[in-house]
């Protein structure tokens, strides 16, 4: 099945050493996600029928054409990009932001470097649970602090129809960023301080050398971050449903929500898989779309 | 470590400083108080959270009445023990498959290769919802509901593509002389993978192998159908807090501290291997 041809003496020995530390990804990848995955493309292509327990009969393409009348799946669509955007950008930054201060030879970053992980460390839809006292009207912790520093003299509801997602964006990206940080922080490592140095010798500012040292050396790592932020993201669900449930109204969901209202809620697994086969679709174009910009704003902003 | 060749002027220096801690206790601030606050929140009886004005802005009495309650609890005892094996085999299972299978299609030119990675990354961009109801399906025929193999395995379905992914991108890091160096010393494949990538990539690969463990210690929709009964996970017992009826804010909050201990353990940990992996450079 895979044989390239090449007749290089080197490729014999490359092939069998290949396939030996792949046997166990590959078995793995048989036994319990290839068959998930085809189960779940059978089925989106199934309408299902209840009478007499739960039957199947193939019936084309009518699950994808019901998704695309399906208001509350278009309506989440534009929710999930808000979300995503949001919630992406304000992480990638702050994991950055930290990142770079957690390099400076400071005072007690080796515990800083230990604690910041702590967001991270607690689960989606803690998350969303601690970020749902935070916003809480009457005892949140947010109304709380701002009446405390005299912003504001009477309670505001944060969760509200138009910017429901925005607050979910600032949750999730409060989650994801120590991840952010962690991987620049290794992306830094990976940096020679031989070129800060030439750079001070060239008399060139902090800023300068950001510009020119840090950021095109932590290229890779920005895209690496940013895409598995992105896909993290994208797939979501714990913390919306603690935090929103989705709500007020379908404010908040975004298309997994959708995914899991229609599948576990209303029981219609078909249909449940039809819809999520389309937001593979959307999420890779996505991505794809991402790495192109990424890599091309890369080429232009010059070699390292 | 930071040797200055020529002087820049001082007061700058000490404005950057200043600038720098400035910024940098911002940030500690915002990501560590909603942490700091469910800590505290954790410690109060639950009539004080409940009366205005909220917590932090009002004298409290603390009490560690909670952290009893919830170890006097079997369920929640059980989940802790259960979710510590499976996040553990999970991560050195994850990471034995995983990090050969990166390396594998890192360093070895194929055609596939490429494909396969982005195959990788497309599965895991699947909701998880989705692909829930055909692992459970598996797992059912092969009688795995219900026991910690069948849970580690459900795990790895999506913890295993991603960190293939990861671990790929740091392999990639390494630069290929020092490899090339190790071959021509008379060093095997597999030689160069142990001796040479594995050590210079040290960090990196920590940093993969804890959050392996922290994913699947986090992991709900999957813990709470696989280990439905007699598996008792812990994220879907402190779930079970959430119910309407039942929802007393300081267990959560404990319950949720609780499950952030292993965490804080291992960033501890993954601190010193940031750390060599500082040295190591230095030393190159």
């Amino acid at each position: 099945m895979r044989k390239p041809q090449r007749s290089k003496p080197r490729v014999t020995s490359d092939q069998t050493f290949a396939i030996y530390l792949l046997l166990p990804l590959i078995f793995f990848t048989m036994a319990l996600v290839i068959y998930p995955l085809s189960y779940s493309l059978w089925l989106s292509f199934q309408e299902q029928i209840w009478i007499g327990g739960l039957r199947y009969v193939f019936g084309g393409l009518t699950q994808y054409a019901k998704a695309l009348k399906d208001p509350l799946f278009i309506n989440s669509i534009p929710i999930t990009f808000r979300f995503v955007g949001e919630s992406v950008t304000l992480a990638v930054l702050i994991g950055l932001g930290i990142a770079l201060a957690l390099n400076q030879p400071l005072q007690g970053r080796k515990v800083i470097r230990a604690l910041i992980l702590l967001p991270w460390a607690i689960s989606e839809f803690a998350t969303g649970i601690i970020w749902s006292f935070v916003y809480k009207r009457d005892v949140g912790l947010l109304n709380a602090m701002l009446k405390a520093l005299g912003i504001i003299e009477s309670d505001i509801v944060w969760i509200t129809p138009k910017f429901a997602i925005e607050t979910v964006s600032i949750a999730f990206a409060w989650h994801m960023a120590p991840l952010a940080a962690f991987f620049f922080l290794a992306g830094l490592q990976f940096i020679p301080t031989d070129l800060y140095r030439q750079a001070r010798i060239d008399g060139a500012g902090v800023v300068r050398r950001f510009l020119s040292v840090t950021l095109p050396h932590l290229k890779y790592s920005m895209l690496v971050i940013t895409i598995l932020i992105t896909v993290m993201t994208a797939r979501s669900l714990d913390t919306i449903l603690t935090l929103t449930g989705g709500g007020p109204g379908f404010a908040s969901s975004t298309f997994t929500n959708i995914v899991y209202v229609r599948t576990f809620k209303e029981l219609q697994f078909a249909y449940g898989a039809a819809l999520s086969w389309y937001v593979i679709l959307i999420v890779v174009i996505l991505v794809i779309v991402m790495f192109m910009l990424m890599t091309k704003g890369f080429a232009r902003g010059g070699r390292r | 470590m930071n040797v200055q060749i020529p002087k820049p002027n001082k007061a700058r220096k000490i404005a950057g400083k200043i600038g720098i801690y400035t910024a940098f206790a911002i940030l500690v601030f915002t990501i560590l108080f909603p942490y700091f606050w469910m800590v505290t929140s954790s410690l109060q009886r639950e009539i004080d959270l409940y009366r205005p004005p909220p917590f932090p802005f009002k004298p409290v009495k603390f009490t560690v009445f909670h952290y009893g309650e919830l170890l006097s609890y079997p369920p929640f005892t059980e989940g802790l023990v259960n979710s510590a094996l499976v996040a553990l085999i999970t991560a050195g299972f994850v990471m034995t498959a995983g990090s050969l299978g990166a390396y594998a299609l890192v360093r070895t030119r194929f055609k596939v290769n490429r494909v396969l990675l982005q195959a990788i990354v497309i599965f895991y961009m699947l909701p998880g919802v989705a692909l829930l109801i055909p692992v459970a399906t598996v797992e059912r025929a092969l009688g795995l509901i219900d026991t910690l193999p069948g849970v580690v395995f459900a795990h790895s379905v999506f913890i295993l593509p991603l960190m293939t992914w990861m671990l790929a991108s740091i392999f990639r890091g390494v630069h290929m002389d020092l490899e090339e160096a190790g071959q021509v010393d008379g060093l095997s494949r597999f030689g160069t993978m142990f001796r040479v990538v594995l050590p210079l990539s040290i960090t990196g690969v920590m940093i993969v192998t804890v959050f392996c463990f922290i994913i699947s210690w986090n992991e709900l929709m999957y813990s709470s159908v696989i280990g439905v009964r007699d598996f008792k996970m812990l994220q879907p017992v402190i779930l079970e807090f959430m119910g309407p009826m039942k929802q007393v804010i300081p267990r959560v909050m404990a319950a949720g501290v609780f499950s952030s201990l292993p965490v804080i353990a291992l960033a501890v940990i993954l601190q010193k291997y940031i750390i060599k992996g500082i040295m190591s450079g230095a030393i190159k």
